[in-house]
C-alpha cells in the first residue's frame, strides 16, 4: 500500500505504518486464500469430497427429514390436478364397478336360487307357477319383485309455459316450480333442436332416475322414478297417468294460483305418492 | 309410513312466466341474479341455453310469484327456440346504453316479441345506466328508436327491483 504524505497528517501516516506492519501476514494469508478460491479446478477439487458425503447423506436420511416437506408438496399438487386424475382413472372405475355390480347380482341371484329351492310358500308355489307358465326364471322373477319401480317425485306443468300446477314428493328436494321451469326448458329444447314432427320429449334418464314424461294438449306430467323399468311398468305408469287424468284434469285452468296448486298437490300426492291416503278415500 | 311433501298454500299467490330476453352481453344475467341473489360479477360469461329462477315479490299487497327464464342472447326467432317464449305473461327486453348496435333492432324485435305472446306485458330496459354521465344519457336516449321504460344497472342494483316492480303490477292489474 502507498501513503500520499502530502495529503494525511503526521499521527496519520504513523498509523498506517503500524497498520502495514501488523497486518502483513494476514493480508499475506488472505491473498494466498482468496487465489485458492478462485483457482476454480482446485476449489471443486477440494468441495468434491463433501459433497459426495452429503449426497450419501442425503439418501439414508431424506424420509427422515424432508417426508413432511414432500408429502406437502405432493398434496398440493394432488388436489390441484384432482379433475384430471378423476378424467383418468373415471373409465377403468367404471368398469371395476361394473364387474362388482356384476358379481354382486350374481351372488344374490344364487342366493335367491337357494332359497327358492328351500322354501314352500304359497308365493313360492306362485312365483314357480309363473315361472313355469311363463317360462322366466324364478330368480328373474324375484329379482323383479325386489326392484320394483317407485314414484319418488310427480311434478303436474302447464306444457307452454313450465308453470307448476302441483306437485308431490317422498322427499324434500329443490324448488319444484324451478325444477318444473327447468324441465320444460330441456323438453323445449329438444323438440325444437331435432323437429321430429309432433314427437315430445317422453323420457329424461339421469343417474338412477328416470323421469318419465307424459304429454296432453295444455299439460304435462313428470314423474321421478328409481327402480328397474320395463316396457310392462312403463304401460302400468301411463295407464295409472291417465287414469289422474281423467279424474281430476277435465277443466281448463287460466290462472295458477296457490289454491290450484294445493288442490293438485293434493290430488298428486293421493294418487302417485301417498297410495294409502287414496285407498282409504 | 314415510313421510310425503305437497305444496301448501299460504295465500293466494299467483304465479307467472317472464321471460329476460336481449343481444348478446346487454346484462340479462347480471340482472337476473341482482335481482334474484342481490350479488353482481364483472366476469362475463355467456349463458348456455336457459336459466331457469323464481323470486316472490309483493305486488300492493298481494304475493307475485315470478318465474324468471335467463334466455341466452338474441331476440331472433333462428337462434331461440319460439317454444322459450311461450306461456310467457312477462317479457323483460334488456339492451345496453352503452352499444347502440344493441337497441338497433328493437322495434323489429318487439314486435315479433308481441306476435309470439299477444297480449303480454313487455318492458323495454337500459341497462349499464352506471357507465354514462348524465349528458350522454340524454343524448343516448334519444337515439333508441322505441320508448324505454326504466334504466337500469345490474352493477349497483340501480332500479333493478323498481324494474321488476313495475313488471309485477302490470302483470297483476
Amino acid at each position: 500500500m502507498t501513503i500520499d504524505e502530502n495529503k494525511i497528517s503526521e499521527e496519520e501516516v504513523h498509523l498506517l505504518k503500524i497498520k502495514e506492519i501488523l497486518l502483513k501476514e494476514d493480508r499475506e494469508e488472505l491473498s494466498i486464500l482468496r487465489k485458492k478460491l478462485e483457482d476454480e479446478e482446485a476449489f471443486n477439487k477440494r468441495l468434491t469430497p463433501y459433497i459426495e458425503k452429503h449426497i450419501e447423506d442425503l439418501k439414508v436420511n431424506f424420509p427422515d427429514q424432508y417426508n413432511e416437506m414432500v408429502s406437502k408438496i405432493f398434496d398440493e399438487k394432488l388436489m390441484n390436478s384432482r379433475q384430471e386424475i378423476i378424467d383418468l382413472l373415471s373409465p377403468s372405475i367404471g368398469i371395476m364397478i361394473k364387474k362388482y355390480i356384476s358379481m354382486q347380482f350374481e351372488s344374490l341371484k344364487e342366493g335367491i336360487d337357494n332359497q327358492v329351492k328351500n322354501t314352500f310358500s304359497a308365493k313360492t308355489w306362485k312365483t314357480k307357477f309363473t315361472s313355469k307358465f311363463y317360462g322366466v326364471k324364478e330368480s328373474d322373477l324375484i329379482l323383479k319383485e325386489m326392484d320394483k319401480y317407485q314414484i319418488q317425485e310427480v311434478y303436474l306443468i302447464q306444457r307452454n309455459s313450465g308453470l307448476l300446477f302441483g306437485s308431490a314428493s317422498k322427499s324434500v328436494n329443490l324448488d319444484q316450480d324451478v325444477i318444473a321451469g327447468m324441465l320444460t326448458a330441456i323438453k323445449s329444447f329438444a323438440e325444437d333442436a331435432f323437429q321430429q314432427g309432433a314427437q315430445d320429449l317422453d323420457m329424461i334418464e339421469y343417474g338412477t332416475y328416470k323421469i318419465l314424461m307424459q304429454n296432453f294438449k295444455t299439460y304435462y306430467l313428470a314423474l321421478a322414478i328409481t327402480g328397474s323399468l320395463s316396457a310392462a311398468d312403463k304401460d302400468e305408469i301411463s295407464n295409472n297417468v291417465l287414469s289422474f287424468a281423467d279424474r281430476y284434469l277435465g277443466k281448463s285452468i287460466s290462472n295458477i294460483d296457490e289454491k290450484i296448486m294445493e288442490e293438485y298437490s293434493k290430488y298428486l300426492n293421493e294418487h302417485f305418492i301417498n297410495t294409502n291416503a287414496r285407498n282409504q278415500i | 309410513m314415510q313421510e310425503t311433501k305437497y305444496n301448501i298454500s299460504q295465500g293466494n299467490m299467483i304465479s307467472k312466466k317472464v321471460i329476460l330476453t336481449g343481444s348478446f352481453g346487454v346484462g340479462k344475467t347480471s340482472l337476473f341474479n341482482q335481482f334474484i341473489y342481490n350479488k353482481f360479477s364483472d366476469k362475463y360469461l355467456t349463458t348456455i341455453g336457459v336459466k331457469v329462477n323464481k323470486k316472490v315479490i309483493n305486488v300492493d299487497g298481494n304475493d307475485l310469484s315470478l318465474l324468471l327464464w335467463d334466455i341466452a342472447g338474441e331476440v331472433s326467432q333462428d337462434k331461440v327456440p319460439t317454444s322459450y317464449f311461450l306461456g310467457a305473461s312477462g317479457i323483460i327486453y334488456v339492451f345496453d346504453l352503452t352499444r347502440p348496435a344493441t337497441f338497433r333492432n328493437i322495434e323489429k324485435d318487439i314486435q315479433y316479441l308481441n306476435s309470439i305472446i299477444s297480449g303480454g306485458v313487455i318492458k323495454v330496459v337500459g341497462n349499464k345506466v352506471d357507465l354514462i354521465d348524465l349528458q350522454n344519457k340524454e343524448e343516448i336516449l334519444t337515439q333508441v328508436p322505441y320508448d324505454v321504460d326504466i334504466l337500469t344497472s345490474a352493477k349497483t342494483g340501480e332500479n333493478v327491483e323498481d324494474m321488476f316492480s313495475l313488471l309485477g303490477k302490470n302483470l297483476i292489474s
